[in-house]
């Protein structure tokens, strides 16, 4: 008897395992769970810009989106496994230029090329901006600068978010123009980047707009790396107005893996572009000093290859890369 | 600033409705389940349920992420007691003592223990954060990387101080423990290591893959061999701890809280590495540390302890600077943003009563989870006696499934399997485990601190010794391993762990 | 080897050997001029570690005289059953992919405790069966995890 009942419960389960795997219809894109990689610490630029769009993504792809980090090599980590993800449209990436560019050329290998990561959409800019403490010594560029000549080479140190990024460019850079030498410190992202400067373990900290924003009481910006001043920073002066000839910043989007069909990406494309024009998220963006933009993925791709044959360019000068 | 306990009853107030304790008991239920398998963990148990929170008002909706968390913390000491399982790193040293309490029958007391040190902590960290965070905050950024590398360097010469008499072979274990985590991009520079021209090498051993591997596949393996019938033989009699369980434990509570809490203040200091710490500091201070690896309460009470007072710990950065320390803080951080919060030092000043209703709320959690899973600790108690020949494949497919969903790749599966094999060899020939498995967890963190440290300094190593806390934590270190050493010289028996201790 | 003293040995041998080979591997490793810790330092160091110790390991035990433990082998049986577990195992993952989770899992833990106790063979295929479709269900559609279906399914 006992056998009898364990048979027919075997029979009811084969059937319905069945009956579930003829049922299922062939799915539209987007029709399960989308996962959002964030290829830095959390509390970071790309991390924070995530959540703000988190909310009016879903409801413009109309699935949910799970974000996800994967931390290391600055990025490079992240951006090399997605090369290597299915193609499928569910895993997608935030990228950031310059490092998309920058690390492929600087490293020997960094696990992908520049062209393999498929734009999708890039939605913001935030230039870099030098912070020191709130008490530091150091009121203005001028006073940083020569206090660094002074003291031998390489002893001020600089933190910021990662290697052959748009931080440790910007620093190079401002090495070049002042004729210093400042010591730059990876972290794993600006959340990692930040603590540092609280707890004084580094002199300051190249980072970007938002954070000085962010910790406005605590943090004394000393010069903006954009042409003009930014609308919600209107007490920053520029390098340039002080000076020193230092224009960079991070360009952050989205990516997909190579290979990914076009209609995938048009349609991730539209619903970024509906998140950026979604006035509850222009004004958190505003808000945070990033600058929105709203590049699809043909003129994406097109100011990556600008980016590309620019930054060779620069890195030949500066000596980051052989001629 | 805004911390008092006005605010925090007002906290209170609004968590304990109905409805709330309502949501808070579905978020433990969920988080429970959602942790008892290794690699699905909180994040991806509060991105499933992120749709029903747009349905639900923004407290509940808090409530419930956070009951989540919680749950999920418990859910990974339950089968790394019952079944060797540990459910993340912060679980391993439970497994290490909880699983030979399970085989000896008291898997309900180890249960029940791990439950009430969790709720203690929280209770302990709920009131600290009240209280004092805004010096804690202070202290959280005191450590820069050269303290971060010698607090890693230090637990790290703890555990293979652990080893006791098998220094030699400790030390080999957390060298194995270090090349595996090796393999793949350095994390400074991203450039490819050991990883011979292989693009799937390149993406690195996931250290879920090879504590999953050393834990469950080996212990599958050792049991298939001995063709046990069950786990435990012994009749289970019921699921209290008595008093004599509980009464070396009352120190542990109070020591481990302490340790979990302050190193869990630092922005990026894992549960994992904390729990290792509380784990040994336990052992020092026992009266009786033989026992511990053999099914010591204190070594379940330690870990659980501290890991629940590190999470709660990591909520000074998150309302001090804005900084989520981990990656389940920045999901949390994320609910919060939904409503119109505004990530930052901000938050605590514009929105207190939703600040206070989250920490009220990781407080009800708490409560709430002692009150649902110590009965049913009844339920998973039985676990240890269902027949190997069921339960045995069962623990295949939850480390299958565990270690699977971390990155859904085949490679991480069959590293699992690899370090299977390679844990059943070190029992065999009396190499300790654990080492090897915190010189997985930390070697990345490691090496970043070192490699920050040196560009600070110029390259000069001794700024492990100028600053006063790097130095302190150095100094232990040396002095675990020179006691290790010492040991040693002194020994003239074949290294082994202990006698016929598995570990 | 019947005892942990020649175990060791050839164990301590053998990580030392392994010692040398990740010493070379670290020499492959190109890149991160700029840095204090390249990043070939931290793999030489280890494998240096993983070759003194090795050696020391071997030195250690073959000079050892005094108290020997055996090792607890398993016999004939016990071996046979691990060796037929860890490919059953195997066969597990590398049919994960094509034939996707639920299959897979089913025919692994039919498989498994049929093995480990030979009568309950009805009792396995009902074990199993609920596991195929806790896998599907739970995971796949509920909570939407990217594990493979399988052709079953897709």
């Amino acid at each position: 008897m006992k056998k009898k009942i364990v048979g027919c419960i075997v029979l009811a389960a084969i059937l319905a395992l069945v009956w579930v795997g003829t049922a299922s219809a062939a799915d539209k894109f987007p029709s399960k769970r989308i996962n959002y990689k964030i290829c830095f610490n959390p509390g970071g630029e790309s991390d924070i810009t995530a959540r703000f769009q988190e909310a009016a993504l879903k409801k413009a792809l109309g699935v949910d989106v799970n974000i996800t980090y994967q931390i290391g090599g600055g990025g490079a980590l992240c951006w090399a496994e997605l090369t290597r993800t299915t193609p499928d449209g569910y895993t997608i990436a935030g990228h950031n230029l310059p490092h998309t560019v920058l690390q492929p050329l600087e490293m020997g290998n960094a696990g992908y090329k520049t062209l393999d990561l498929k734009q999708i959409y890039m939605f913001e800019s935030t230039p870099d901006v030098l912070l020191v403490r709130s008490d530091s010594p150091y009121k203005t560029l001028k006073d940083f600068v020569e206090a660094a000549k002074k003291l031998p080479p390489g002893v001020f140190t600089v933190g910021g978010s990662g290697t052959s990024s748009a931080n440790d460019l910007g620093t190079t850079m401002l090495n070049k123009a002042a004729g210093i030498k400042l010591t730059y410190i990876p972290f794993g992202g600006t959340g990692s980047a930040i603590p540092a400067l609280l707890g004084s373990h580094v002199t300051a900290l190249m980072s970007y707009s938002t954070m000085a924003v962010q910790h406005k009481g605590r943090f004394r910006a000393l010069a903006i790396a954009s042409e003009k001043r930014m609308e919600v920073l209107p007490d920053i002066p520029t390098f340039k107005e002080q000076g020193y000839d230092v224009v960079e910043g991070a360009y952050r989007g989205v990516a997909a893996p190579p290979g990914t069909p076009d209609e995938i990406v048009k349609i991730l494309a539209d619903a970024f572009d509906k998140v950026m024009k979604d006035p509850e998220v222009k004004k958190k963006m505003d808000l945070n000093a990033f600058k929105t933009e709203f590049m699809g993925p043909e003129e994406s791709l097109a100011l990556v290859k600008k980016k590309m044959v620019e930054y060779e360019q620069i890195m030949k000068e500066l000596g980051r890369i052989k001629k | 600033m805004g911390f008092s306990f006005e605010y925090l009853f007002q906290g209170f107030a609004i968590a304990l409705t109905w409805q709330n304790l309502f949501w808070a008991a579905v978020g433990c239920f969920i988080g429970t389940l959602v942790g008892v398998l290794p690699g699905i963990g909180p994040v991806s148990g509060i991105a499933i349920l992120l749709p029903l929170t747009t349905v639900l008002p923004p407290t509940s909706a808090i409530i419930m992420m956070a009951s989540i968390y919680y749950g999920a913390m418990y859910g990974g000491s339950t089968t790394a007691i019952v079944v060797n399982i540990p459910g993340e790193a912060s679980s391993v040293p439970t497994a290490m003592d909880g699983y030979q309490l399970a085989k000896q029958g008291k898997a309900g007391p180890a249960l029940a223990v791990a439950a009430i040190g969790s709720f203690i902590a929280g209770t302990i960290s709920v009131i600290a954060l009240t209280l004092f965070a805004p010096t804690l905050a202070q202290f959280a950024v005191v450590f820069g990387p050269p303290e971060y590398f010698a607090l890693m360097f230090m637990g790290l010469s703890l555990v293979i101080s652990l080893s006791g008499r098998a220094l030699l072979k400790g030390i080999i274990s957390t060298a194995l423990g270090l090349t595996a985590a090796l393999v793949g991009q350095d994390p400074l520079t991203g450039a490819e290591r050991l990883t011979f021209g292989s693009v799937t090498l390149t993406v690195g051993m996931d250290f879920i893959a090879i504590i999953v591997g050393l834990f469950a596949i080996t212990e599958v393996m050792v049991n298939v061999e001995q063709r046990i019938t069950t786990i435990s033989e012994v009749e289970v009699k019921n699921w209290m701890p008595t008093w004599d369980d509980l009464k070396p434990c009352w120190g542990t509570f109070l020591r481990s809280s302490a340790v979990g809490f302050l190193l869990g203040l630092l922005p990026g200091c894992a549960p994992s590495v904390t729990s290792f710490v509380a784990y040994d500091l336990e052992k020092r201070v026992s009266k009786h540390p033989e026992l511990f690896g053999n099914g010591a309460m204190e070594g379940v009470a330690a870990p659980e302890t501290s890991n629940n007072a590190t999470s709660t710990a990591g909520f000074v950065p998150l309302f001090s600077f804005g900084l989520p320390t981990a990656p389940s803080m920045a999901v949390l951080l994320g609910g919060l943003m939904m409503y119109g919060l505004q990530p930052g030092p901000m938050l605590f000043i514009q929105n207190p009563d939703f600040v206070w209703a989250v920490i009220a709320s990781m407080y009800i959690g708490n409560v709430m989870l002692l009150v649902l899973n110590l009965p049913l600790i009844g339920v998973w108690v039985r676990i240890v006696r269902i027949p190997f020949y069921i339960l045995g494949p069962m623990i295949v497919f939850c480390a299958l499934v565990g270690t699977y969903s971390v990155r859904f790749q085949t490679f991480d599966i069959w590293v699992m399997l690899i370090f299977g094999v390679i844990g059943y060899f070190m029992r065999k020939l009396g190499f300790p485990i654990a080492p090897m498995v915190l010189a997985s967890v930390l070697a990345q963190m490691l090496e970043t601190a070192l490699g920050q440290s040196l560009l600070i300094s110029q390259g000069s190593p001794l700024v492990f010794f100028t600053r006063p806390i790097a130095a302190v934590f150095m100094v232990l270190a040396f002095l675990s391993i020179g006691r290790g050493i010492w040991a040693q010289v002194k020994a003239k028996a074949p290294e082994v762990v202990t006698d016929d201790a598995e570990y | 080897m019947k005892t942990l003293r020649a175990a060791d040995i050839i164990v301590g041998c053998g990580i030392a050997l392994f010692g040398i080979f990740i010493i070379y591997a670290s020499t492959l490793i190109r890149g991160g001029a700029e840095h204090r810790l390249p990043p070939e330092t931290f793999p030489m160091v280890v494998g240096f570690l993983l070759l003194i110790c090795g050696s020391a390991l071997a030195l250690k035990s073959w000079r050892l005289r005094g108290a020997d433990l055996a090792i607890k082998w398993p016999d004939g049986e016990g071996a046979r059953t691990i060796l037929i577990t860890l490919a059953s195992v195997a066969c597990y993952i590398v049919l994960l992919n094509p034939l996707g989770l639920p299959l897979a899992s089913f025919l692994y833990i039919a498989f498994s405790i049929w093995y480990l106790k030979r009568s309950k063979w009805l009792l396995a295929i009902a074990i199993s069966l609920i596991t195929a479709a806790i896998s599907y269900y739970l995971f796949i559609r509920l909570l939407g995890l990217s594990f493979p279906a399988g052709f079953l399914f897709e």
